[in-house]
C-alpha cells in the first residue's frame, strides 16, 4: 500500500503527466507513419531528455516505445502497410478484415489485444524485476561480466542468417566504447591526439547517426511513399474489447511469449510475434482462416508485440544490462543523472522505481483512451509524404546533434555514423549490435576488470562461481548451436 | 497465408566492400594499438592494462568483418548510385548547414538547409517553398520558443541592433 502511495506521488505531477500524455501521443503517431519507427523518435529526443528528471525522460521515451507499438497497427490495418516492423504480421489478418469491410472491428481487436499485452507485461515487471534484483545481490563481478557478454551473444545469435556480420558489428560497438579516458589509468586510448575525443564517442551522435540520418537519406531518396487512403473511420471502436475475452488462451499465450522475448536480451518482438502467430495457429480450431481475417491472428500478432516494452525493462532495471537498443538508448538516460540500474536500485531510488512502474501501467490507458478518440485523425497521417519526412528528421538530428555540446565535431561524428548506417541499411546488415557494443562494452570491461582483480588474476573465476559457469555454459551452448546450424544450413 | 511469410531468415547480409573496408581499419587500428594506448603503471595486474579492451575489441571487427566479407550475399545494384551521392549531398549540405549556426543563426540555417534537401528530393516551385518554409517554422517554434534550446549568437545579429532583437527568435 505504502509502495503504490509513493507511486501516485511520483506520478501525480504535471510534468510526468504531460510526458506521459506527450510520449503516448508521440509514440501513436510515429508508429502511424510508414518508415519511421520509435527507434528514430527516441533518438532524436534522446538528448532533450538528458535535461529532464529521470522519470519524466523515461516515462517521455516509453510513451513512445509503447505507443509506437499501438500506432504501428493502424496502417498495417487500413492500408496493408506496416507502421513499424513489427506490425508486419498485422497486416496478415488485419488488411483482409478491413477489405471485408470491418476496419472498426480490426483497429478494436488490435488496440484490445496490445492493451492486453502492455499491462500484463507491466504486472510481469513489478513482480520479475525485484525478484531478479533480489537474486542479483547475491551475483558478484565474475557474474555480472558474463551477464552482459551473454547479452552480446544473444544479440549476436538472435540474427540467425547474419551472425558475422552482427558480430563484426559488435566488434564495432564494443570498439567505439574503448575511445577516450579509461578507467583504471585515466589514460587516453584511440584518442589520436585530439581533446575532443577524450570524453569517448558521442552516444547521441552515434544513434542519431546510426538509425535518425541513415533512415533520413533512404526517405529522401524514396519516391515519396504514395499510399492508398486509409478507409473512412466511424465510430464504434469498443467492440474488441468484449470480443478479445473469446480467445483467453491466444491471449495469454502470446502475452507469455512476448513477456519472455522480451526478457531475454536480443530477441524482441520479432520472434515474439513469430511464435504467437505460429502457435495461435496450430492451436486455432479455424486454422484456415489465418492470412484471411481471423480474430486470432490480429491479436496473437498485437498482444506478443506490445507485451515487449515493459519486460524489456526487467533485464535493464534488475542487472543494469539492456536487451536491446531502445532500452540501450534509455540507459543513457539513467547514466546522466547518476541513477545506477541494478540491484542497488531498488534500495536507493525506490520511489522512483514505484512512480515508474505506475506510470508504464498507466501509460496503456492513456494510449487506449487517444486511440478510441482519435484514430480518426492519427490515420491522415499514413498520407504523409516519406521525403518531407526524411527532411524534417535531418532537422531535429541537427539541432539534437550540435545542441548536445555544440561542437561541430559532434556534428561530423553524427554525419560519419549516418552514412555507414546507410551503408549498412542498404546492405542489410543489422545495426542494433553496435548500440548494444557501445552501451555494454563498458560494463563489461569494469566487471570483468573488478572479477579479475577480486581472483588476483586467476581466470577460472568465471568457471568456478555457479552463476557465472552456467552463463557461460549457455553462451558456449548458444555460439555451438549457431555454429553447427550454419554448418548444417550450408550442406 | 504460406509458410515462407512465417519465415525469420532475412536475405543474406551483403556489403563484401563495406566489410573488407571495415577489416582493413581495424587491421590498421590493431597495428597502431602500441601508439594509441599506454601500458598501465604501478604494476595492478595484466587485466587492468588499458590496451586489452581495444585489442579484443578490434580483433572481433577485424576476424568477423573478414568473414563477413568472405560469406556476403550479392549486392543490389537498383540505384544505389543515386541514393549513395544523394546521401553524400546532404551529407555535405548538413554539415555546412551547421557551420552556417554561427554565421545566420539557428532559423535562417534550417531554412537554407531546408530548401537545399527538399531541392534534392525532387520538390520544386511552390510545393518547395511550402514545404521548406513549414518544416523551418516548425523546427523554430519547437526548438526556440517551445524547448527555448538555447544556440550561440550568430555573426549577422551583431551587425545592428535591430538585427539582434530578430535574433532573439531564430
Amino acid at each position: 500500500m505504502d509502495t503504490l502511495l509513493v507511486a501516485f506521488d511520483q506520478v501525480a505531477s504535471l510534468p510526468v503527466l504531460v510526458a506521459l500524455v506527450a510520449g503516448s501521443l508521440l509514440g501513436i503517431i510515429i508508429g502511424a507513419i510508414p518508415g519511421l519507427g520509435p527507434g528514430v523518435a527516441i533518438a532524436i529526443l534522446l538528448p532533450f531528455t538528458f535535461g529532464l528528471p529521470p522519470l519524466i525522460g523515461i516515462t517521455l521515451l516509453m510513451g513512445i516505445y509503447a505507443g509506437a507499438w499501438y500506432g504501428g497497427a493502424i496502417p498495417a490495418i487500413l492500408i496493408n502497410t506496416p507502421g513499424t516492423g513489427v506490425s508486419v504480421m498485422t497486416t496478415y489478418d488485419g488488411y483482409p478484415m478491413t477489405q471485408a469491410g470491418q476496419p472498426q472491428r480490426a483497429l478494436s481487436l488490435a488496440y484490445a489485444s496490445s492493451f492486453f499485452g502492455g499491462t500484463f507485461s507491466v504486472l510481469v515487471l513489478i513482480f520479475a524485476a525485484p525478484l531478479l534484483a533480489a537474486l542479483a545481490r547475491q551475483i558478484g563481478s565474475a557474474d555480472l561480466a558474463m551477464a552482459a557478454a551473454l547479452a552480446m551473444v544473444l544479440v549476436v545469435t538472435a540474427h540467425r542468417g547474419a551472425e558475422l556480420p552482427a558480430a563484426a558489428m559488435l566488434g564495432l560497438g564494443l570498439f567505439l566504447s574503448t575511445v577516450g579516458l579509461e578507467g583504471a589509468y585515466g589514460t587516453p586510448r584511440y584518442t589520436f591526439g585530439t581533446t575532443w575525443l577524450l570524453a569517448g564517442v558521442p552516444l547521441i551522435a552515434i544513434i542519431l547517426g546510426l538509425f535518425a540520418m541513415s533512415q533520413a537519406f533512404l526517405l529522401i531518396a524514396s519516391d515519396g511513399g504514395q499510399r492508398a487512403a486509409a478507409p473512412e473511420m466511424r465510430a464504434g471502436l469498443f467492440s474488441g474489447f468484449v470480443e478479445v475475452l473469446r480467445y483467453p488462451g491466444t491471449l495469454l499465450r502470446s502475452a507469455g511469449f512476448g513477456v519472455g522475448m522480451g526478457i531475454l536480451p536480443g530477441v524482441g518482438e520479432f520472434l515474439a510475434q513469430f511464435f504467437a502467430y505460429s502457435t495461435a495457429r496450430s492451436a486455432s480450431r479455424t486454422p484456415e482462416l489465418f492470412g484471411k481475417g481471423a480474430p486470432e491472428g490480429i491479436i496473437a500478432s498485437e498482444t506478443s508485440n506490445n507485451a515487449v516494452p515493459a519486460a524489456a525493462l526487467v533485464p535493464l532495471l534488475a542487472l543494469g544490462i539492456p536487451g536491446e537498443v531502445l532500452t540501450a538508448m534509455m540507459l543513457a538516460v539513467f547514466t546522466v543523472h547518476n541513477v545506477d540500474p541494478g540491484p542497488s536500485l531498488f534500495a536507493e531510488h525506490g520511489d522512483f522505481v514505484a512512480g515508474l512502474y505506475l506510470s508504464l501501467f498507466l501509460m496503456n490507458f492513456v494510449i487506449v483512451a487517444i486511440l478510441l478518440v482519435g484514430t480518426r485523425w492519427i490515420a491522415l497521417v499514413t498520407r504523409l509524404d516519406d521525403r518531407m519526412l526524411g527532411i524534417a528528421v535531418l532537422c531535429f538530428a541537427m539541432a539534437g546533434t550540435y545542441s548536445a555540446n555544440y561542437r561541430i565535431t559532434d556534428c561530423v561524428l553524427a554525419v560519419g555514423f549516418g552514412l555507414l548506417g546507410f551503408a549498412l541499411r542498404r546492405a542489410r546488415v543489422p545495426m542494433v549490435p553496435i548500440i548494444l557494443g557501445v552501451v555494454l562494452g563498458p560494463i563489461l570491461e569494469a566487471r570483468t576488470r573488478q572479477a579479475l582483480g577480486t581472483a588476483g588474476g586467476d581466470l577460472t573465476i568465471f568457471v568456478t562461481r555457479p552463476i557465472s559457469a552456467i552463463l557461460l555454459a549457455v553462451m558456449l551452448a548458444l555460439i555451438l548451436n549457431s555454429l553447427f546450424g550454419r554448418l548444417r544450413a550450408r550442406r | 497465408m504460406s509458410q515462407d511469410a512465417l519465415s525469420t531468415t532475412e536475405p543474406r547480409p551483403a556489403g563484401r566492400w563495406l566489410f573488407a573496408g571495415l577489416a582493413l581499419v581495424a587491421g590498421v587500428l590493431l597495428l597502431m594499438i602500441g601508439r594509441q594506448t599506454q601500458p598501465g603503471f604501478g604494476n595492478t595486474g595484466w587485466w587492468n592494462e588499458p590496451r586489452n579492451g581495444p585489442l579484443v575489441a578490434l580483433s572481433l571487427l577485424f576476424v568477423f568483418s573478414t568473414l563477413a566479407a568472405i560469406f556476403a550475399g550479392p549486392a543490389r545494384h537498383d540505384r544505389m548510385d543515386r541514393e549513395s551521392v544523394l546521401a553524400l549531398v546532404l551529407s555535405a549540405g548538413f554539415l555546412g548547414a551547421v557551420w552556417l549556426i554561427g554565421i545566420l543563426g539557428y532559423g535562417l540555417s534550417v531554412l537554407c538547409f531546408t530548401v537545399f534537401a527538399a531541392f534534392l528530393a525532387g520538390f520544386r516551385g511552390r510545393r518547395l517553398a511550402w514545404v521548406s518554409l513549414g518544416l523551418t517554422l516548425a523546427m523554430v517554434l519547437l526548438f526556440r520558443e517551445a524547448l527555448g534550446l538555447w544556440f550561440p549568437r550568430a555573426w549577422l545579429f551583431q551587425q545592428a541592433p535591430w538585427l539582434t532583437a530578430i535574433g532573439r527568435y531564430l
